[in-house]
This record gives structure tokens, sequence and C-alpha cells, in this order.
């Protein structure tokens, strides 16, 4: 175990001499520094008239895709907040057999957009879209149906 | 008769009627570019939202302050808490009577010189009255009844106390060029001798620069305002008008140090090199427009600064001012007085 000495600078700053001290060099690099950071590109994203485009794997709005979804209630098992409900029965319906999503919601509210719902879907029905625009007046709002969720929500976009 | 009411009465009323009106829309402009340019130096875009590229923001910012609630702390001293923005605010515009800002102008007949009031101790009286500034931040400060504000105003007292003598050796140096205390003789001095005083006194034109940052509590010298520390400094308990008073109160005085830093170093309304005949088509541009510009210049640098640097702790403060600051604008005064009688 070693003592660091007391009498040694904290500051390994190099010296400097007195010129450059009277004549605030550092201080001129510092505003020349700013002064070329003034005439930068600037990255303000100014949104609701320009938006960023998100990267494709980001976990938006869920969405399910209903002429694909086979019912097998996986999705609302694995949900960790228990936002997803459906309702499932054997049939017939859009020319295609076997079993279906008869009732189908998700409240936007409660997920956590956490994609384990899209990683267990057997058939890539319910899947994470780019739509990052969920904000609603009415809390009931945010509770999606099978038309919002095989459609896609209305966003009412901010226009000048 | 008539042309003694006109000269005496008419032109100075239509003088600070001009001044004033232009003097309200230019400080919220100045507020809008100090916004402008800090955000420019940290890569944003600044207001935007108020007419294009925010241009009307100040006019926004100004009606909001209007009809916001005026508030009165319930321990506050009631008098002193009104009367200081009014005195900030006085004392800033008072200054601006005395600041050339042409040569002058001749309509109807009638010649209207470039300053409102040509009084023959000008820089005397600017640096009298815009040290009344002190006794408005004190008061705001002490009057307010908060921690904040005193804490506020305490350090600025001092601070402004002290820079106040490095500011004032500075000028003298200035004037010991000039030879007099006139601001337009200060100017006429700079044409007779056909340099700008910059260029035979740049070291007092240093320790006046960084003493006008601080005499009008900018940063880095914000000590009297430090929002990360003291919340507000001394108006932390002012809202809505009178917090906007001490606003324009800061700007004016802004405005004025560097007009006074324009006229004393950097020839007022005089063009670039007025001894030299080549540039003398340079004289098409009116007088009134170099000081301007001159002024512009220094209102921004007052910005960038404030961009670059970080606030100096308390105790750096005095130390820069009573260790570096005086001494040195001492010396120079000395060495400016000792070259002088020698060449003289």
């Amino acid at each position: 175990m070693s003592t660091t000495d007391s009498s040694a600078p904290i500051s390994s700053a190099p010296k400097k001499t007195f010129l450059e001290r009277f004549l605030l060099v550092e201080l001129l690099k510092g505003m020349w520094l700013t002064l070329k950071y003034t005439f930068r590109p600037k990255v303000t994203v100014q949104y609701p008239l320009e938006r960023e485009s998100v990267h494709p794997n980001y976990r938006g709005i869920l969405r399910v895709d209903e002429s694909t979804c086979i019912g097998c209630y996986l999705c609302e098992k694995i949900c960790p907040d228990k936002c997803i409900h459906l309702e499932a029965e054997r049939g017939y319906t859009k020319g295609k057999g076997g079993k279906y999503a008869t009732y189908f919601y998700i409240d936007h509210a409660r997920c956590l957009f956490c994609g384990l719902c899209e990683e267990v879907c057997p058939v890539d029905s319910i899947y994470h879209s780019n739509e990052y625009e969920a904000a609603v007046y009415n809390r009931a709002d945010a509770v999606h149906d099978l038309r919002i969720l095989d459609s896609g929500h209305d966003i009412i976009h901010y226009e000048r | 008769m008539t042309d003694f009411l006109i000269i005496n009465v008419v032109i100075p009323l239509v003088q600070i009627g001009v001044l004033l009106g232009i003097l309200g829309l230019a400080t919220g402009y100045i507020v809008l570019a100090e916004r402008k340019v800090l955000a420019f130096i940290q890569s944003r875009l600044g207001p935007m939202r108020v007419g294009p590229h925010g241009l009307l923001q100040p006019i926004a910012d100004s009606l909001k302050l209007i009809l916001k609630e005026d508030l009165i702390p319930g321990s506050a001293d009631k008098l002193l808490y009104i009367a200081s923005p009014i005195v900030v605010v006085a004392a800033a515009f008072t200054t601006l009577a005395l600041i050339p800002f042409g040569e002058g102008i001749t309509l109807f007949g009638y010649h209207i010189p470039g300053v409102i009031a040509d009084v023959n101790v000008g820089i005397l009286l600017i640096l009298g009255i815009s040290g009344l500034t002190t006794y408005g931040i004190i008061l705001g400060g002490w009057s307010s009844n908060s921690k904040y504000p005193l804490l506020g105003a305490m350090r600025a007292a001092a601070q402004m106390v002290s820079y106040e003598i490095a500011l004032t050796f500075a000028v003298l140096a200035g004037l010991m060029m000039a030879g007099t205390l006139s601001m337009v003789g200060i100017v006429e001095a700079q044409l007779d001798m056909g340099v700008w005083f910059i260029f035979v006194q740049p070291v007092a034109w240093g320790i006046f620069t960084i003493a006008m940052v601080a005499e009008t509590n900018r940063a880095p010298f914000d000590m009297a305002e430090a929002e990360s520390e003291l919340v507000g400094g001394f108006f932390t308990e002012y809202s809505g008008m009178r917090w906007a008073l001490f606003f324009l109160g800061e700007y004016t005085a802004m405005l004025v140090m560097a007009a006074i830093n324009v006229t004393l170093f950097w020839g007022g309304w005089l063009r670039p090199f007025p001894n030299v005949e080549a540039l003398a088509f340079l004289d098409a541009v009116p007088s009134g427009i170099w000081f301007l510009l001159k002024v512009t210049t220094f209102l921004y640098l007052y910005i960038w600064i404030r961009g670059t640097f970080p606030r100096y702790r308390y105790d750096q403060l005095m130390a820069l001012n009573w260790k570096s600051l005086i001494p040195l604008s001492i010396l120079n005064l000395l060495v400016t007085g000792v070259v002088m009688l020698l060449l003289a």
C-alpha cells in the first residue's frame, strides 16, 4: 500500500508561461471552440413538423394481423402486465379453417412494450409496429380492439 | 423664442421618445439574440415557434409578462420592493442620454445632435449614475425578505463595488489620451489623433472589457443571479412586470457598457482607420450605423462569453479583481502617464 505524496501538485496541466496567462490564451481557445460550434449543423429535430424515423426493431404500438391469428392464447399467457385479452373459437371464417380470435383487445395503457408476445407468437401474428404516438385524451381510447389492432389506430398529425 | 424652445425642449423630447421606443424593442431582441446564439453554440435551434425563426418571440414574451399576476411577498418591505426595479431601470435609462450615437443630422433646418445631452463630464456622470444600479439590486434583494435574494444582493454589491475600481482605472487610461471627460470629446480626440484608442491602450481595453462584464452581472461573473445556486439571485421573489424591469435594466446596462467601450476604445461613430484617406468611401455609411455595428459586436461578445465560460467561484472572482485587474490597471495608468510625459 502506497501513500500519495501530499506535496505533489494535484493538477497535471502543463505550467503556463506568463505571456500565455496574460493574453488569456486558454480562454481564447475556448471561445474559438464555441465559435466553431455556432456554425455547425444543428441537432434539433422540430418534432411535430419533422420526425425521426425509428429503428426497424423499435417496439411501438402493438398490432395484430387478424387473418393469421390462430387464437392460441400464448400472448395472453406470457404478457407480464396482463394487458392482452382474447377469446377464440373453432370454426371457419374468411376462408380459413381452425381457431380464430373472436374478441381481442390490448390495453396500451398497461403495456410495457417488452416484446414477449411478439416473440412467443407461433405465426408472427402479433407484432410491434414502429408507431410511437399513442397519446389519447381518454383512458378507454388506449384499449385497442381487434379492428384497430388489425388496421392501425388513427394518429392525428400536427400540421402548421 | 420658438427656436430656443425647439432646440432645448422639442428636439430632446423627440430624441428621448425615439430612443425609449427603440430601446424597448431592442431589449426584447437582445434577449432573443441571446437565446438564439446560446442555442447555436449548443447545436440547438433556439426559439422557432413564434413567427419565422422565432422572430416574434419578444412580443409574445412581453405580452405574457404584462398579463402576469403582480405578486408581492407578504413579508416583503412593500415600498422598497416596488422602488428597487424602478431605481435599476431609471439609472440604466439615464446613462443612455449621455451616449453619443452618431455625428447628428440636420433636419428641417435644425441640427439634431447624435446625443441627447452632451455633458462636459459625460463619462464621469455615466459611471456615477450606473453605480446607482447597485442600490437597486441591494434594495431589491434586501426588501424581498428572503434568503436567496439577500445572498445574491450581498454578492452583487461586493462584486460591483470591487469591479468599479478596475473599470474606472481602465477608463482613466483612455481619458488621459483624450484629455476630456465629454463623450463627444473623446470621439473627436480619436479623430484628431487619427487612431482608435484600442491601438494605443490595448491593456486598458482588456481590463475594461472584463470589468464591464462583471459590472453588468453577466456570466461568467453572474454571482448575483447564479441560477444554479441562488435560484434567481436578487430577483428570486420578483415576477411579472417588476421582474421584466430588472431585466430591462440589466440589458440596458449591457448596452450602455458596450457603448462606453465603443466610444472610449473603438472610435465611437468613426469609420475604421479615420486617418487613412484611401478608405474615405466608407464615409458613405452613416456614422450611426458604424456605432450600431460596433455596439452589436460587443453585445455578441457578451453572449459569446456567456456561452463559453463557466461561472467563477466567489473567491476567484474577488482574487481576479483585486490581485490582477486593479494592480494591472494602476500599472497601466502609470506607464501611460510616463510615456505621455516623455512624448510631450
